[in-house]
């Protein structure tokens, strides 16, 4: 039993009184107790609807998902979300965002601040705390995002492209950032994206998402070396395999993907990717 | 540094007004403008000083000033409920929707006899004729603040445990405010200016009555003083209220820099 | 369609029964509020005289040519401000100077100088208009694109020329929103300038018939006005959304 089990999983939106979207069908994926796992595939397949699911903020249609053999039921702590756009709350500074979670929580004022301190050192931002999220960069807000759902210590983390709004340098520097984190608090992750070498670098599997509707095409294994560093691993020739392995994959249903719109018009696509 | 011109924010009180003053006691000297319709200002701020000192203008200012800030007050609590209910709960956006859309271009004046037949010629029909006449906004604004917050702002405060009621209030309530407090800024001025008209309209105490009343007598003098203390009252609340914003929204995308 | 349409204005049918009810029940005396129906009556009796249509007529005459010259004015001033140095800096001073002004306010002043006929009512429209627009006429022509405006000198297009084939174009939809919001004041005005100095006009008739006791005709104006302006707001959108039919549907 894993940390996150989806069996037979399906998403359905509908439109109107006659027709009806079908997001994901027959999903099946299971990510192991401390594993990092990579979801890729093009763009409106329905890898971020997967991960809303897990995360218990959209409900699912058909099968279900099970976290440490127990039935989702609604957002809750233990599954930290990390979203793309940041998702700060934007009147609170540094400081108070990161404690928010800690608030709810009701846990003692100093072992409150403590964690915070911590948290906000950890992930390098040690000086911001009275700044608001809008005197801050990109990357700098993500590391706030990144702070904020560490703080409740949850055992599993959830990431939607938690880098796509970023430039390419910050991007690439979040990658190390979020490695070494996770080296030194270790998690189950299930990461969403739809850059197929950040997948490969960062993630122990990954699982390739078909175009809609989506279900699991392949599990790839990307576990390697990462002592060398990300430099001399991304130039491995192991490396560049997978990689291109995986791409290949997700360009065939890119592919596919253009085909079915092309076919049927435009179906009206509901608002999560 | 945005470029758009809100007429309000834009006064800088130097070498504009001071060369429109001018131009303005010239024009009136020298019979340009009538100088019955349009006295020189010399002669206005002698006369205000006058109106000033026996404190009848202090008085009718304190008559206007009260009611719009009443109207205004009465307005906020009720609107701002209801937008947020409306956004939030099924069935008032059923019920007030087409009230609200069927309202918002009624000229809510056109109310004021039923207001005088209901409630009277003095305090009250004023009063709940401003409020009405603000509330369409004021829900709107909320109303749409209140839907449009950011989903994922939600979800990342569900997903840190926030339960529905504290949601509510410490979550949505606090994204939806800067929407809430640039509709209650639209409706500052229309305060002012229903009050005065329907100080205008029933006589009494209050700026309008004191112009209308100065009217009567073709005493331009007194109407302009009058006019111009309107002016100013409404004047002075926007940017009171604008530097409250300021304060209440340092962590605003907008705030930038301060009025 | 209709059924929709129906569906969303349900309430305001439950308004109208309530009020029926809650007069024909006694609780509320109908001394303070005629019966529903009455009103309708009176409103049906008042169209059939026609006295009820002159003086609407009266009062959107006024109104059209007040608000009508606001727009014309407004927006040329306004356009002209955003696009010419010159004239923003001669005319910025003065029109923010007057914004915080109340027009209703200077009634007393207007009824000296221009008397008490119609030209009154369409001049305190007009004054009171014109100044939004000519705000919501600056910041739209502001606010084009200024990519847009070189692509266009990059294609050959002289200074004058760019200026109505694209800085009017692309700065029409916010505009054309501007003009929604002061044709929703300019009825403000209309009311607000009939109530306080005028003997024809739907706003004095509804004046008058409550100073007279007649109150179910009083009513019966008031929805009337509650009618026009809602209705001319309709238009106005159905006009607005077909001068915008290029536009990208969000």
């Amino acid at each position: 039993m894993g940390a996150i089990d989806a069996v037979g999983v399906a998403k359905r939106y509908r439109l109107d009184r006659k027709r009806e979207v079908t997001a994901l069908e027959g999903v099946d994926l299971e990510v192991g107790q401390n594993e990092f796992v990579a979801l890729v595939g093009p763009s409106g397949c329905g890898k971020s609807t997967f991960l809303y699911m897990v995360g218990g903020f959209l409900e699912v249609s058909e099968g279900r998902i099970l976290i440490n053999g127990a039935p989702v039921r609604g957002p809750g702590p233990d599954r930290g979300i990390v979203f793309q756009h940041f998702a700060l709350f934007p009147w609170l500074t540094v400081r108070r965002n990161v404690l928010y979670g800690l608030e709810e929580r009701r846990i003692a004022l100093d072992e409150r601040h403590r964690i915070a301190r911590e948290l906000i050192a950890l992930v390098g931002l040690a000086g911001f705390e009275e700044a608001y999220p809008k005197q801050l960069s990109g990357g700098m807000k993500q590391r706030v995002a990144i702070a904020r759902t560490l703080a409740l210590d949850p055992e599993i983390l959830l990431m939607d492209e938690p880098f796509g709004a970023l430039d390419a340098q910050t991007r690439e520097m979040m990658q190390e950032e979020l490695l070494r984190i996770w080296g030194v608090r270790k998690k189950t992750v299930l990461f969403v994206t739809h850059d197929v070498r950040e997948a490969v670098y960062l993630a122990d599997r990954v699982a390739v998402m078909t175009a809609r509707p989506g279900k699991i095409k392949a599990l790839i294994d990307t576990r390697h070396d990462r002592s060398q560093g990300a430099v001399a691993l991304m130039a491995s020739p192991e490396f560049a395999r997978r990689a291109n392995e995986i791409w290949e994959l997700v360009r065939e249903e890119a592919l596919a993907a253009q085909r079915l719109e092309a076919r049927s018009g435009d179906l009206g696509r509901p608002s999560q990717p | 540094m945005s470029t758009r011109w809100n007429a309000i924010l834009s006064w800088r009180p130097a070498y504009s007004v001071l060369i429109l003053l001018l131009a303005w006691e010239a024009a009136s000297r020298l019979a340009l403008v009538n100088p019955y319709f349009l006295p020189p200002p010399s002669i206005l701020i002698q006369r205000a000083h006058h109106v000033l000192l026996d404190g009848s203008l202090l008085k009718h200012m304190a008559a206007t000033l009260w009611r719009a800030l009443a109207a205004l007050a009465l307005c906020v609590v009720v609107s701002v409920p209801l937008g947020v209910a409306m956004a939030r709960i099924r069935v008032v956006h059923w019920f007030f929707d087409p009230l609200i859309s069927l309202g918002f271009p009624v000229p809510k004046v056109a109310l004021w006899p039923i207001f005088v037949l209901w409630f009277g010629f003095h305090d009250q029909s004023k009063v709940l004729l401003t409020a009405l006449a603000c509330a369409f906004p004021v829900v709107s604004a909320t109303h749409l603040g209140t839907q449009n917050v950011d989903k994922f702002v939600v979800w990342s405060a569900l997903n840190l445990g926030t339960g529905p009621h504290r949601l509510l209030w410490k979550v949505v309530f606090r994204a939806a405010v800067p929407e809430i407090l640039t509709g209650i800024q639209t409706v500052l001025p229309i305060a002012f200016i229903v009050v005065v008209l329907t100080e205008m309209l029933s006589g009494g105490v209050g700026l309008g009555a004191m112009i209308m009343y100065a009217g009567r007598f073709a005493d331009m003098q007194t109407v302009l003083i009058g006019v111009i203390a309107a002016s100013l009252l409404g004047f002075g609340a926007i940017k009171l209220f604008e530097m409250m914003r300021y304060r209440l929204l340092i962590w605003h995308q907008e705030t930038s820099a301060a009025p | 369609m209709w059924l929709a349409a129906c569906a969303r204005y349900a309430p305001l049918l439950l308004v109208a029964a309530g009020w029926e009810l809650a007069v024909l029940s006694g609780a509320i005396s109908p001394n303070f509020l005629p019966r529903f129906s009455a009103v309708i009556e009176t409103l049906w009796e008042l169209l059939r005289s026609f006295e009820l249509p002159g003086e609407v007529g009266i009062s959107l005459l006024r109104q059209s040519i007040g608000f009508g010259l606001a727009v014309v004015f407004g927006v040329a001033v306004g356009v002209a401000m955003a696009r010419l140095r010159l004239v923003d800096r001669a005319l910025r001073p003065l029109v923010t100077l007057c914004y915080p002004v109340p027009v209703v306010a200077l009634f007393p002043v207007l009824v000296l100088m221009v008397g008490l006929d119609d030209r009154l009512q369409v001049i305190v429209i007009l004054l009171g208009s014109i100044l939004p627009t000519i705000v919501s006429s600056f910041n739209a022509a502001r606010g084009v694109d200024q990519y847009l405006i070189w692509s266009a000198r990059n294609l050959g297009t002289s200074s004058r020329r760019t200026l109505w084939k694209i800085v009017i174009p692309a700065a029409l939809p916010e505009i054309l929103s501007g003009i929604r919001t002061s044709l929703a004041f300019s009825f403000v005005l209309l009311v607000a300038a009939e109530q306080l100095g005028a003997d024809r006009g739907i706003g004095a008739f509804a004046l008058r018939a409550g100073q007279n006791g007649f109150y179910p005709g009083m009513f019966a104006a008031i929805l009337t006005i509650g009618l026009m302006g809602f209705a001319a707001d309709r238009i106005y959108l159905a006009l607005m959304r077909w001068m915008l039919r290029w536009q990208e549907q969000e």
